[in-house]
């Protein structure tokens, strides 16, 4: 394999603490989902940690990724990008899905308001719904990935340049 | 209409744009279109005009030889040698000459009228590729016309070529394949003449080499020559002497060793540049993370197809509650209630799970066009060989999630008899997209909170009934070793929303077909079962659904099924839908948060549980059974497959409602 997306310390860092970050919140989230099943609430905002088992261990599996090879990156220099690019996919297309629920669920707040009285009860699921209901980690947590991102695109043009 | 004058067959390896190019061709053509090889298992004809000149096109499965192992390649194979079209069309992925040529190089052999086109010359020139097309079409002696099928380039030249080459045939001109070979092709040519059936017939060259490879329709044809012993003990011994090796591993070579020659002369290479594809394989197709990845990947798909598509369903509920509101209205009695308890509960109610159909539809189409659904099969392969099973299975399987029937087709491109036979009796289990509804009504009312996660586990549960009843066939009565997996990965490519869309539309159409034709039917059928005997309280157990129910219910007992359940899994024999649709009709009550009520009432969430796995298992519909007839070309095995579908929907829903007992 020919891979030439070359890894600096700086990059190594920043897929361990990215990756940390999300392994952090993904124990967090299915720790609350598993407790709140057993009914033993959480204080906290689920904006913050959203009770959600499967959610959470998804969030492990992209820390994961961010982690997989950063010891061995670390001793050889080579080869950081692969796992960083991967993870900021998924951890993308996991935003990508969060936020089009998000926006979904909107919606059907929308139609909940204006809808006619006879109609409003099949609505009613989203009577109560805020911008925060849907606020997650899977969410907000994307922002991290966005330098890296930033960098791999970088990569990508300047490998193209080079034609 | 008038005769075509011309007929033209695309070939080529897999996946490398066959498909894309017929329907840029042909007006109005479908042919489904995906990132990943083996999706044409059947031949297609199309036709479109150029200069007032009717043409006939032909899309043909992908091979990589005209030695056909899998049922597909067999197709083309034949499609090329039997009904001789005047032109033939190999599409060559240009990112891949090395391997694309070999088969060129048996079509040179045919002695046909060829025409290449290189396509997927974008992603060539993306690995650095740079091809002299002028210096390779002198060498092989064939027009070559170069494409990016995706964006129409080069497709109006294209035509010209097509109609320029069907009117006037090439020349033929034969690779070299070194004196050896060519002597011993020679000597068995003159041999072959002797019989005048056999030359009046066949490309002598192509039959020598064929008869040398000991191609077994070949000898067939050869089998009743009054020349045959002579070739057989003569000929062949001689060859075989002659080049110190079997002749099929000497022609082989040949053939690698012509194309590296060609290449040699025609292909700069570069500097390899790393790709977006290695980037993504390198995590994807990593033995630790890769089947997770997959789970996760799979986990956002229902959690997309579920969140996401609840209120587009509410909005489709709203206009069924409104028609069903207005249809209360009419005065007669029997057809009000037939509009409002029949067409609108019942066909409305399944109406309404277009949304996550299609958003399912959707998911699934970003997976199939990105290029990773070949990648799950390859993660899986080594799991599955380890188990004595074969990973091309896993791709029929996959595409069994949006609806079986294609699926079980698509079992011909795995190689090997009992291999596609294992494949075809797996397919069932994999969840449908019908088998969706019932999922998201049953999820909803009795998990709330993990909704998503229990549909996603429904799909999960598949894939391992599925896994594991191949390997207690492989066990029992298809004893045996699965053929190797080879599988070429396709580049990945970005899908774009607008692919995406269109994918969704033509798998929803079918969806909506079916509401129109079938479940509008079933709709009726149901509504005259729960009003009849007439005065009855609808839906009510002096019905005849109740009566049907009642019936058959102490066989359902253990499961905790009421017999509104075992009346509507009855209909859903014919098609999983029915289920949701029988519901609507037996509660008689319009929506789905009372008909989850209603199911709160009368069953356990274990036993609901229970009732989503035996959907997922028992007899996906009677289409299917039909496919499977028509693939097996069996009634033993059709036969085997319903038995054993429902038994093991029943032992599975039996353990999940003990175990569940002894739990909760
Ligand atoms: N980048 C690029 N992609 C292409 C081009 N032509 C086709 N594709 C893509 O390649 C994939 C395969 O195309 P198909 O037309 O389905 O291939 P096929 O040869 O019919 O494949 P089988 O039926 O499986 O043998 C699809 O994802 C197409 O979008 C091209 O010129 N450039
Ligand atoms: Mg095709």
């Amino acid at each position: 394999m020919t891979s030439t997306i070359k890894s600096t310390k700086k990059l190594v860092i920043y897929s361990f603490g990215i990756g940390a970050i999300y392994l952090i919140f993904g124990l967090l989230e299915f720790a609350r989902g598993l407790s709140e099943s057993l009914s033993i609430p959480w204080k906290i905002s689920t904006v913050l940690v959203s009770p959600d088992m499967f959610s959470g261990v998804t969030l492990v599996i992209v820390g994961l990724i961010f982690l997989f090879e950063v010891h061995a990156q670390w001793k050889s220099g080579k080869d950081a990008g692969s796992f960083l690019a991967v993870g900021t996919l998924l951890a993308a297309v996991f935003f990508a899905v969060y936020l089009a629920i998000m926006g979904a669920h909107a919606i059907g707040a929308g139609v909940y308001m204006i809808s006619p009285e006879a109609y409003a009860e099949i609505f009613v699921d989203w009577a109560e719904w805020t911008w925060t209901t849907d606020m997650r980690p899977g969410l907000w947590l994307f922002v991290f990935t966005l330098p890296g991102a930033y960098y791999t695109m970088k990569m990508w043009l300047s490998r193209k340049k080079k034609t | 209409m008038r005769q075509p004058s011309y007929t033209i067959a695309l070939i080529g390896n897999p996946n490398v744009g066959k498909s894309v190019i017929f329907n840029n061709l042909v007006p109005g053509a479908r042919q489904h279109v995906g990132n990943w090889p083996g999706k044409t298992v059947e031949k297609k004809e199309g036709t479109f005009t150029h200069y007032n000149t009717l043409l006939k096109l032909v899309d043909l499965p992908g091979t990589y030889s005209l030695t056909a192992a899998a049922e597909d390649e067999m197709v083309s194979r034949n499609y090329i040698i039997q009904e001789k079209p005047d032109l033939v069309v190999d599409v060559i992925d240009a990112s891949n000459l090395e391997r694309n040529l070999y088969l060129t190089t048996l079509l040179l052999e045919l002695d046909i009228n060829l025409l290449l086109v290189l396509n997927m010359t974008d992603i060539a020139e993306e690995k650095g590729y740079k091809i002299n097309v002028k210096a390779l079409s002198e060498k092989l002696g064939v027009p070559i016309i170069t494409t990016i099928a995706t964006k129409g380039k080069g497709l109006v030249e294209l035509k010209e070529a097509i109609l320029k080459a069907a009117q006037s045939p090439t020349k033929k001109r034969n690779l070299n394949y070194g004196k050896k070979i060519e002597s011993i092709i020679a000597s068995i040519v003159e041999l072959l003449k002797k019989d005048p059936e056999i030359a009046k017939n066949y490309p002598l060259r192509w039959l020598s080499i064929k008869a040398l490879e000991k191609d077994e329709q070949v000898l067939d044809i050869i089998r009743d020559s009054p020349i045959r012993a002579e070739l057989m003990e003569g000929y062949f011994m001689n060859a075989n002497k002659v080049l110190g090796e079997d002749p099929d591993i000497a022609l082989a070579d040949a053939r690698y060793e012509q194309i590296n020659k060609i290449i040699e002369q025609t292909l700069v290479r570069g500097k390899r540049k790393w790709t977006f594809t290695d980037i993504l394989d390198k995590v994807f197709l990593n033995k630790y993370i890769g089947i997770p990845a997959f789970f996760a990947l799979l986990w956002a798909v229902f959690q997309f197809t579920f969140e996401a598509s609840a209120p587009f369903m509410s909005l489709i509920e709203m206009f069924f509650a409104y028609l069903s509101g207005l249809a209360a209205q009419i005065p007669n009695e029997i057809v009000a209630s037939l509009l409002a308890d029949g067409i609108f509960s019942g066909l409305g109610f399944i109406l309404t799970f277009t949304a996550p159909i299609f958003f399912l539809f959707f998911a699934l189409s970003i997976l199939e066009d990105s290029g990773y659904l070949a990648r799950v099969a390859f993660v899986f392969d080594k799991l599955m060989f380890k188990l004595g099973l074969h990973g091309r299975s896993f791709i029929p399987m996959l595409l069994g999630f949006g609806c079986n029937i294609p699926a079980i087709m698509a079992a011909r491109s795995v190689e090997g008899k009992k291999d596609r036979l294992i494949t075809i009796l797996t397919v069932p289990f994999m969840s449908c997209a019908a088998r969706l509804p019932v999922y998201v009504l049953i999820a909803g009312a009795f998990f709330p909170a993990n909704a998503a996660a229990a549909v996603w586990a429904m799909y999960i549960i598949g894939i391992f009934v599925g896994i594991l009843f191949a390997l207690l066939l492989r066990k029992t009565i298809l004893k045996g070793e699965p053929a190797p997996f080879i599988i070429e990965l396709p580049t990945y490519k970005m899908p774009t929303i607008k692919g995406s869309v269109i994918h969704m539309w033509e798998r929803g159409v079918s969806f909506l077909k079916k509401a129109g034709t079938y479940l509008l039917v079933g709709a009726v059928i149901i509504w005259l079962f729960s009003v009849l005997p007439w005065g009855v309280e609808p839906g009510s157990g002096e019905s005849l659904i109740g009566l049907l129910g009642q019936t058959l219910q102490p066989l359902f007992a253990p499961l905790g099924f009421s017999w509104q359940i075992v009346s509507s899994l009855v209909f859903a024999f014919l098609a999983k839908e029915l289920v949701v649709e029988s519901l609507g009709v037996i509660y008689g009550v319009a929506g789905e948060a009372s008909i989850q009520a209603a199911l709160i009432a009368s069953i356990t969430p274990v036993s609901a549980f229970a009732l989503m796995v035996f959907t997922l298992l028992y007899v996906p519909c009677l289409a299917t059974v039909g496919v499977i007839k028509k693939e097996t070309g069996s009634w033993k095995w059709t036969l085997f497959a319903v038995v054993s579908e429902i038994a093991i929907a029943y032992i599975a829903a039996l353990l999940i409602v003990t175990i569940g007992g002894l739990l909760v």
